[in-house]
């Protein structure tokens, strides 16, 4: 069992460096940029995520999920999301499809993947996440 | 990662900001996956580049400059419709850079048939696998910027998908059911992607026809549930000869089954389940082929289009010039059908209830048509419905 205020600190890889805090927004399942996120808006969208995540906004969120899918798109839409001042604090992914890869490089988002517990697991919609993308680690607090 | 002498003066700048600008991503690419070089591609297929998706310096250099492989690109619209996004202007601009026109996310439908083992670089996930996949060209997942600097360097990271190992299975589907038309490729395809996600799906047990229709429905879909790059059907596609051959002699890391329960829950996720009655039918995504707008004329002869029904038919702009030439757009339009060349998402007004045959339009289309529901089936069905106005 977790306890509100309990840190749990994660081992990844970073991929694109840099240092950032936010709540975490957790996916359990994978995202298209393409329809999953308005870059107009920075929302997240219908059919694409759960219902009760559905038009939360990522600006300055730490973006938690398994791995990108779907529309090649995603990588000019998450640049696109950013120039347009909707930029996550920092993307947690376990395996990085090609397409995000394209989009964090770009956008220059703290990206850390291939973490030693899954993250989506470990990590819960609400939770605070400091990421220090230059060396890999991930540390959360509970919030709940 | 290894760099020969002329990318060593690329990255330092000696050939010019963009290319600097290229080398420096392709790198910073290659490096997170671990690649020891980059290896020069045959051609690309990209995405119209457009201010958004670029730093303002790199784009203005860009659009002057003269791009290293042959590059076919997609732009999405209709003149006939006046529905294109590009002025003449700028239309000539992208000549310029050498970036020929197929106007379609389907170019494999017109000309763009890479070879097996050639290297290339894709965007389109729907495009991308079919090339990887049915051709046995090698592409990753391309996307905004590393098409880009692909087609700017003529070279990508050798990684992933262009190896003989990235290549690998990684999910047996045994195919325990029998597919009797394309859309179920599509449900097919949306079953496994959830699983795949970003890995190599392979196909047994699959029987009957599997063409250029089927192959379509079914790699979008895979692209849409999953991030699938690359898949291969034992016996008929050119990587997978046998089981033993798409796993390169290993075991798949996981098995599953695909019966008639998996293909019924599929086609069931697909559709909301709103209304019957139907405002739009919407079939093409990707594209339509000349042989299903020939199937689509054959139902639709000598009938009409439901009242208060708009039926589209989405297609390549040289099918439609070959639908025009063999009377097929004729008989489709006198029965209140259109022919476009459009891709739909933005394009159409906002529908009540829609049907479609494509398992990528029903999955995206809900956060582009927030309050809009969706019937998914095979053609002959979501052609029933435009001609009755109702899903049945």
């Amino acid at each position: 069992m977790t306890k509100k205020g309990m840190k749990i600190v994660l081992n990844g890889r970073g991929v694109v460096g840099g240092v950032a805090e936010g709540n975490a927004i957790v996916l359990k399942k994978s995202l298209s940029f393409w329809s999953g996120l308005n870059p107009q808006t920075g929302t997240l969208g219908r059919g694409q995520v759960p219902p009760e995540l559905v038009g939360e906004n990522i600006k300055g969120k730490v973006l938690v999920y398994p791995f990108g899918k779907g529309s090649t798109a995603g990588g000019a839409i998450l640049f696109w999301n950013c120039k347009n001042g909707f930029a996550p604090a920092a993307i947690i992914n376990q395996k990085l499809d090609t397409v995000v890869a394209n989009g964090v490089i770009a956008s220059k988002v703290p990206t850390i993947i291939e973490l030693d517990q899954d993250p989506c697991q470990v990590i819960e919609t609400g939770d605070f996440v400091k990421v220090d993308a230059d060396n890999g680690t991930v540390e959360v607090t509970k919030t709940e | 990662m290894y760099l020969t002498n002329e990318e060593e003066k690329a990255y330092k700048g000696e050939s010019g900001l963009l290319k600097e600008w290229a080398m420096k991503f392709l790198t910073k690419f290659g490096d997170i996956y671990s690649a020891e070089k980059l290896i020069k591609i045959d051609t690309a297929f990209t995405f119209l580049p457009t201010p958004q998706a670029f730093e303002s310096e790199i784009y203005e250099v860009l659009i002057k400059s003269k791009l290293a492989v042959p590059t076919h690109c997609h732009i999405t619209g209709d003149p006939e419709r006046n529905l294109t996004r590009v002025t003449p202007d700028r239309l000539k601009t992208f000549v310029d850079m050498g970036i020929s026109l197929t106007s379609t996310c389907a170019p494999y439908m017109c000309g763009y048939c890479p070879t097996n083992g050639s290297h290339i670089s894709s965007v389109e996930s729907s495009c991308l696998v079919y090339l990887n996949s049915v051709f046995g060209a090698r592409t990753h997942r391309e996307s905004f910027p590393s098409i880009i600097a692909s087609a700017v360097t003529g070279k990508t990271p050798y990684f992933g998908l262009h190896t003989d190992e990235g290549r690998k299975g990684n999910l047996l589907v045994n195919v325990e059911t029998e597919l009797s038309n394309p859309s179920d490729y599509d449900a097919l395809g949306y079953f496994a992607g959830g699983i795949a996600g970003i890995d190599v799906p392979v196909f047994k047990g699959v029987t009957g026809r599997v063409g250029l229709e089927e192959f379509k429905g079914l790699g979008a879909a895979l692209a849409t549930s999953g991030g699938v790059g690359l898949y291969h059907v034992v016996g008929v596609t050119p990587e997978a000869p046998s089981v033993k051959a798409a796993f390169q002699g290993d075991k798949p890391e996981e098995t599953v089954t695909f019966g008639k329960d998996e293909l019924e829950e599929a086609k069931e996720h697909l559709s909301t389940h709103g209304p019957e009655e139907v405002d739009y039918v919407i079939l093409g995504c990707p594209h339509l082929s000349i042989t299903e707008l020939m199937q689509v004329a054959d139902l639709v002869k000598g009938k009409k289009v439901h009242e208060g029904v708009s039926l589209w038919l989405l297609t390549v702009p040289m099918i439609r010039w070959q639908a025009e030439q063999m009377g097929i757009r004729d008989t489709i339009q006198k029965a209140g059908g259109n022919i476009t060349t459009v891709c739909w998402s933005g394009y159409t007004p906002t529908p009540k209830v829609v049907a479609t045959d494509s398992a990528k339009e029903a999955h995206y289309a809900p956060a582009h048509y927030p309050k809009t529901d969706f019937w998914f089936g095979s053609l002959e069905k979501c052609i029933n419905t435009a001609l009755t106005g109702r899903w049945r």
